[in-house]
């Protein structure tokens, strides 16, 4: 009915060919508060409004015209004859028109012209309405995603500052550690080289015994060697397995201190290096600098990950299944950083569960190389799995490790960086992280050459 | 001479050796040991205990996986058996909500923050056995070298 | 001017009895030592009656009083008419001094030294745990656990220590019973009533017991064994009429409870040396004088053992009650001179007891101690009474059918422990108020059913041990 209507308006108005124009893109048709008695049909092309609310005031464009639709409706219907935009053609258009002085057809049949044009009318105030309304859902969603972003850049800014001066405090002591080392045992090696074997089994081992199991060594330890509960308890710290080698014995107090001052060594070296990896990682939340990206293999950033989160993964039982890899072009930090990240997290998850295992395995699908961590922890709820990628979130309490729901952004963030994709699965058996990354195309060419 | 012991407990092997190693001037005289769990730590006071020996001194880290410091405490100040052992909370992550918890519930001795300077440590261990050494009558005699000798005087007026 | 009564009374009536001439008294033949006596001993009673100073301070001052008005080595302005004929004799000095280590004391020591020991060891707590086990968790079940345990742990320890360290097992226990539970009440009630009765199990169970045990010599001779061949028997019925009783006024409501009590048995070599003692000793006790010791030289023997293995410190030696052993050495001395100086047969030889029928005198006896532990120390009231039951029962010879003298001094000494219907009554009563379950009326209502039964009970095993010849026959 409608369609009908508008199609007669268009025969009975806009056919007449001494009322149609052709203008060129880039022609203003309409001037904003400048003289118009015109409505304007669009036959072809599309056209532009504009509107400024001072003279000097850069142009906001407030629609667009295409083939159909009436410009001029405000000024022509209101009787202000005074064009409400600026309307400029975008690409060459055909546009037919009336004014006041075209003759109204037939109006005893369809009344009056206002009558007769009513339906294009609401038509077109409808239109902007719309439009009106789409355009401020569509401005807070841009404004929402800003600010979002100045946030974030803000914190990353401070974490970026916070870590750059821990870094300095670090690196000292990470540098003046290693110095100090090799300063005892070149000392040690001029006065007591006899003692050095005890100071490199303390550097190289540490102490890896569980206070439970040196308890336990110890007993058997005083009974076998008939020696006080204290040496039995140190050298149960030292030799956790297997014999004591004779030369433990002959004087074993000094021998306990020799590897007492290599564990030592070996522990401030430890915790200097995990404060340099944890300065790492948050410099990462403000860094625009990358580490120098090399062709490697996916498996082998997977197993220094595992290396480093040794000590959390006591208790659990890791299983690998690695694929064969195509190498690909990455920064070994930040692979790293994801898998101890992922694993780290799964780990603590695990701490409630019976028979805590964690699942690793690799997979060349197509272009994408696909790595899957699986642990079998608590179900992630799907709140908790909608949120658990967004900064600031965390389920920590107290800080144990890292704690400042920066983590799982960190990650994200570096997959996108290298056009891949990360997403969560969990279920009461299991939870699953998924990674994808592309495999540049040569290096599919390459790999396949070598096969 | 009676047998007495300090606990230490922080699940973190290094500093547990760190503690460890601060006390060494007690270890001539008690017997110091180191657990990684709370429940390490309740499991050896109970052998310790049953073999009529003295827990002196707690010294427990607060954040803990299983048993936090403050709950493991607060076990031990209710604890008959314990209720003149000594408690010392050594955290560098309590909140505030903790921290009073550990005062008015686990009625801690004392409270370290991490990290922690280790004659300080040093002497208030010393303080607080010496203190617990009077407080559950044993002789003070046999440890009288080791002891803090203004508690010690203190206690003889 | 009311709250320095009890200053004033206690001085000013033993000064008006001493400046009073001896022919003022009612008594013929009084002498000078005699009414000093007299004074001393009105002192004694007020101060232990009124407590304007600690109970164990007035034993104190009664030695001293007695050594410096009525010893040998007095001062000597007292002693100025020493060769007038109403003067009487003087007391020998070290005979008064020695209250201080008499048999008796030494017998609390060696009780006290066990007490300590199985307390330091755990025996005490452990034993509690395994002997509670059987009873399951029904309240009224574990209830008479409880008190079974509490009232065997007081034969030995002192009923204040066995009430404390019971009641420190049931606090959480009871904060689990619902607001308006009797339970709260009967389990809070049930300590102080099963310590106090236990307590009359064995002579060092109490100290009233040891006291009466001062005046039962030679003839009388109770032996440690034969005393808790009646005391224990005795304690079991009053303890089942105490457990019926309880339950019956103050049903607990609450279906099961659980008694948490951690630990081990300790195993070091002094545990186990502390074990083998105590049961030792306790096997020598029971022996009687078979093996030709009697019990005050058994209970020398933990205090050596204890002392020379260190079971028992120096710094524990500091922890002993000497109050209690004070108390009862100034209720002894009290005895002796009472004794000695012929005051107390003089005394019942001027009142015609031989007219009263013995079951009125050992009625009005038992019910006026009573009454008295109501209101004071047990102790206290049977270093008061005792020495003057000791001295009528010897007199009066229509006692004799009854049982004699024994029968009068084993009524009133279980009286002495009977007194519990008030908090003030006796430490143990105290604790359990303090816990805020038990009212005073509810505390009453039992301890006077429970006081008056006791009495009567009493009558009945006196009348037993008389019939079966246990006592009476010379």
């Amino acid at each position: 009915m409608e369609k009908v209507t508008l199609q007669r308006l268009i025969e009975d108005y806009f056919e007449n060919p001494f009322r149609q124009i052709t203008i060129p893109a880039g022609e203003v048709v309409l001037k904003q508060a400048g003289y118009n008695d015109r409505l304007y049909w669009v036959k072809s092309g599309e056209l532009e409004g504009f509107f400024s609310s001072t003279a000097k005031d850069r142009k906001t464009k407030v629609f667009t015209a295409p083939a159909g639709t009436f410009i001029g409706v405000h000024s022509f219907f209101a009787e202000t004859l005074e064009a409400s935009t600026t309307v400029i053609a975008k690409e060459n258009s055909e546009l037919a028109w009336i004014d006041t002085s075209t003759p109204v057809v037939s109006p005893e049949k369809y009344g009056p012209l206002t009558a007769q044009f009513t339906p294009v009318i609401v038509k077109e105030l409808a239109r902007r309405q719309r439009r009106a309304s789409m355009e401020a859902v569509e401005r807070e969603a841009v404004q929402n995603k800003l600010n979002t972003a100045e946030q974030m850049t803000t914190l990353g800014q401070l974490a970026a500052g916070i870590a750059h001066e821990l870094n300095n405090a670090v690196g000292v002591i990470n540098s003046k550690t290693e110095r100090l080392q090799t300063v005892v045992f070149d000392l040690i090696e001029e006065c007591h080289p006899d003692t050095r074997q005890f100071l490199d089994h303390g550097l190289l081992y540490g102490q890896k015994a569980s206070s439970s199991e040196v308890r336990a060594r110890a007993k058997e330890l005083m009974k076998e060697y008939r020696i006080d509960r204290d040496s039995a308890r140190k050298l149960a710290r030292a030799v956790p397995h297997g014999e004591i080698d004779r030369s433990w014995l002959t004087d074993i107090e000094q021998a306990l201190r020799y590897w007492e001052i290599g564990r030592d060594l070996h522990d401030m070296r430890l915790a200097s290096k995990h404060s340099v990896g944890i300065v790492k990682s948050v410099k990462q939340l403000g860094r625009t600098d990358t580490d120098t990206e090399e062709w490697l293999d996916v498996n082998d950033s997977i197993n220094k990950a595992l290396a480093l989160l040794h000590n959390s993964l006591r208790g659990i039982n890791v299983k690998i299944s690695p694929a064969v890899l195509p190498k690909l072009k990455a920064s070994s930090t930040e692979l790293v950083q994801i898998w101890v990240n992922i694993i780290k997290n799964a780990s603590d998850v695990l701490s409630h569960t019976s028979e805590p295992a964690i699942e690793i395995s690799t997979r060349h699908v197509r272009n994408m190389v696909q790595i899957t961590v699986a642990n079998n922890g608590p179900e992630i709820d799907e709140v908790t799995r909608r949120k658990i990628f967004q900064p600031n979130f965390t389920t920590k309490k107290g800080g144990l490790s890292f704690g400042l729901g920066l983590g799982l952004s960190i990650v994200q963030r570096i997959v996108n960086s290298y056009g891949g994709s990360i997403a969560v699965m969990s279920n009461d058996e299991k939870t699953i992280f998924r990674i994808k990354l592309p495999v540049p195309a040569q290096e599919i060419e390459g790999t396949d050459g070598k096969n | 001479m009676e047998k007495i012991n300090i606990i230490c407990v922080d699940d973190q092997r290094e500093v547990l050796s760190a503690v460890l190693q601060d006390l060494s001037p007690l270890a001539a005289f008690f017997n110091i040991e180191d657990c990684e769990s709370a429940i390490e730590a309740l499991e050896v006071m109970d052998d310790l205990d049953a073999e009529g020996e003295y827990i002196a001194l707690v010294i427990s880290d607060h954040v803990m996986p299983e048993k936090t410091g403050v709950e493991f405490l607060t076990e031990i100040s209710q604890e008959r058996r314990y209720h003149q052992t000594k408690k010392i909370l050594l955290t560098g992550q309590a909140t505030h909500q903790d921290t009073i918890a550990a005062i008015n519930r686990a009625r801690v001795e004392s409270y370290f923050e991490k990290p922690w300077k280790s004659e300080e440590l040093l002497s208030m261990a010393t303080t607080l056995v010496t203190e617990y050494i009077f407080d559950s009558g044993i002789e003070y005699e046999p440890f009288q070298a080791i002891l803090d000798q203004t508690v010690v005087l203190q206690r003889l007026r | 001017m009311r709250q320095y009564l009890k200053y004033i009374i206690p001085i000013l009536i033993p000064l008006i009895v001493l400046s009073l001439p001896t022919s003022f008294f009612p008594l013929d033949g009084l002498t000078i030592i005699q009414q000093r006596v007299i004074a001393i001993f009105l002192l004694a009673a007020l101060c232990w009656v009124m407590e304007p100073i600690p109970i164990y301070a007035t034993s104190v001052v009664i030695i001293v009083l007695e050594l410096l008005l009525l010893s040998d080595k007095g001062f000597i302005l007292f002693r100025l008419g020493e060769d007038q004929s109403n003067f009487g004799e003087l007391l020998k000095y070290n005979e008064i001094m020695a209250t201080f280590s008499s048999p008796i004391i030494m017998l609390f020591l060696g009780g006290f030294f066990l007490a300590m020991a199985a307390t330091k060891y755990r025996l005490d707590i452990n034993l509690a745990r395994v002997l509670l086990k059987p009873f399951g968790s029904e309240p009224r079940f574990v209830m008479l656990g409880l008190m079974l345990i509490t009232g065997i742990f007081s034969m030995f320890m002192s009923n204040t220590a066995t009430t404390a360290m019971m009641l420190s097992i049931l606090t959480p226990v009871i904060a689990l019973f619902g607001p308006k539970d009797p339970g709260k009440i009967a389990f809070a009630l049930c300590i102080p009533v099963a310590a106090n009765i236990g307590g009359i199990g064995t002579p060092i169970g109490t100290p009233p017991n040891a006291i009466a045990l001062k005046y039962l010599v030679d003839d009388n001779l109770i032996t440690f064994g034969e005393w808790m061949m009646f005391g224990v028997p005795f304690v079991v019925v009053m303890m089942t009429a105490s457990w019926f009783l309880i339950n019956h006024l103050f049903p607990a409501k609450q279906e099961k409870i659980e008694l948490k009590i951690k630990g081990k048995f300790l195993k070091t070599p002094k545990a186990i040396t502390v074990y083998i003692t105590f049961i030792m000793t306790i096997g020598l006790w029971l022996m009687g004088s078979r093996h030709g010791m009697n019990s005050y030289t058994v209970a020398l023997i933990p205090v050596a053992i204890f002392s020379l293995t260190g079971i028992i410190n120096k710094e524990d030696l500091k922890k002993i009650s000497w109050d209690v052993l004070w108390l009862v050495s100034g209720g002894i001395a009290l005895g002796l001179a009472l004794d000695k100086t012929g005051l107390a047969r003089l005394m019942v030889h001027s009142i015609p007891f031989d007219a009263f029928s013995p079951y009125v005198v050992l009625l009005g006896a038992a019910m006026l101690c009573l009454i008295m532990a109501n209101f004071m120390s047990h102790t206290a009231t049977a270093n008061l009474l005792m020495p003057i039951m000791a001295a009528l029962g010897t007199s009066m010879t229509s006692l004799t059918p009854l049982g004699g003298e024994i029968t009068l001094i084993l009524v009133v000494t279980f009286a002495a422990s009977l007194g519990m219907s008030l908090p003030i009554s006796t430490p143990p009563n105290a604790l359990a108020h303090a816990t805020g379950h038990v009212q005073t009326n509810q505390m009453a209502k039992i301890g006077i059913i429970l006081g008056v039964l006791g009495v009567s009970l009493s009558f009945v095993m006196v009348w037993i041990l008389n019939i079966t010849g246990f006592i009476g026959q010379p």
